[in-house]
């Protein structure tokens, strides 16, 4: 093989790799689960609209992971902490419970607009049980939410 | 990219994590984040109440009844201190029942303890401070504390024949 032929080979390993890399996606319009007070029974659940957006099409993945330990869905103060669910939304508002670093397929991403036009097509939603909640000791407790959107 | 902003802060002297949501930006992939904040004060529960049914007076001596309670909390640890504060259903609050026409007064006590032995007299809309046999967490079943309810003879003697209702309340806080 000659020189000029590993050169063009160059080109097209380069051609290849750039036309493979995954199209623009975003995930916006996140805010905090300030959660309600409790009122001493029953779960308290907060949801969260969010938007998806994904230039190639409407299907991506949400991965949510925790900051309790491995990732847990949990608040803590100090050695304090409660455990809670979180449940995923499509525009359908069917709520699917996640699995904290397991990614969770939909098909509504907006194509058009990288924060869908000020709207919103998805949703978060925190959900703690009143048997944790009765469990817990009184005390502000706080934790972090990641979600990693994939086309 | 991953954005996360966190400002440390000190609100009644305890250091306190506040997190804020952020957006992704447009990439290959896109990370948001949220922050979770739940805030639960101090919450006492009381449980196990049952009716004071006292019977058919026989024309002698005091007639008693008595009904161990569940408080339960979820702060403390050694001790978690409450208060309560009864309430009768008679004027002003007072402890009496009523055959619809003439009062007959009763005595209610609070034991922060099962049983009756130690029990302290209440008064009537007056707070019974610093009562520590409450268990934790909420959803604790223990039985802990107790509430009796004497009438006197004197009482008992003094009045029509009837039957007599009433309710107690009482309210229990924090401390």
């Amino acid at each position: 093989m000659n020189m000029n032929r590993l050169k063009y080979l160059g080109i097209l390993v380069s051609l290849l790799a750039s036309t493979s890399s995954p199209a623009p996606v975003r995930i916006s319009n996140m805010n905090d689960f300030n959660m309600p007070a409790w009122p001493g029974s029953g779960n308290l659940v907060l949801a969260d609209p969010i938007c998806i957006y994904n230039s190639a099409g409407t299907a991506y993945s949400v991965t949510v992971t925790g900051s309790g330990p491995g990732g847990a869905f949990r608040v803590t103060s100090g050695a304090l902490f409660i455990n809670f669910a979180v449940a995923f939304a499509g525009s359908s508002g069917a709520f699917a419970n996640l699995t904290t670093g397991v990614a969770r397929a939909r098909n509504n991403a907006n194509t058009t607009s990288t924060n869908c036009g000020g709207g919103t097509n998805a949703q978060m939603r925190v959900t703690f049980t009143n048997a944790n909640l009765s469990a817990a000791e009184a005390a502000t407790y706080t934790g972090l939410l990641t979600v990693l959107l994939q086309p | 990219m991953i954005f996360k902003i966190y400002l440390a802060v000190t609100l009644y002297g305890l250091p306190t994590l506040i997190f804020a949501a952020s957006d992704g930006v447009v990439g290959a992939t896109s990370t948001g984040t949220a922050s979770v904040l739940m805030t639960i004060p101090k919450m006492i529960r009381a449980r196990s109440f049952a009716n004071f049914p006292m019977g058919n007076y026989n024309g002698n001596g005091n007639l008693n009844r008595n009904d161990n309670l569940r408080i339960s909390t979820n702060y403390g640890t050694a001790t978690r201190t409450y208060r309560v504060t009864a309430s009768g259903s008679g004027t002003g609050s007072a402890f009496t029942i009523t055959n619809g026409t003439t009062p007959l007064a009763y005595n209610a006590y609070f034991n922060d303890a099962t049983g009756i032995v130690g029990r302290i007299a209440l008064t009537a809309t007056v707070p019974l401070t610093a009562q520590a046999n409450a268990s934790k967490p909420l959803s604790s079943n223990t039985n802990n504390a107790n509430l009796s309810i004497e009438i006197l003879q004197a009482d008992l003697q003094s009045v029509d024949s009837g039957a007599y209702t009433g309710i107690i309340t009482l309210v229990f806080a924090p401390e």
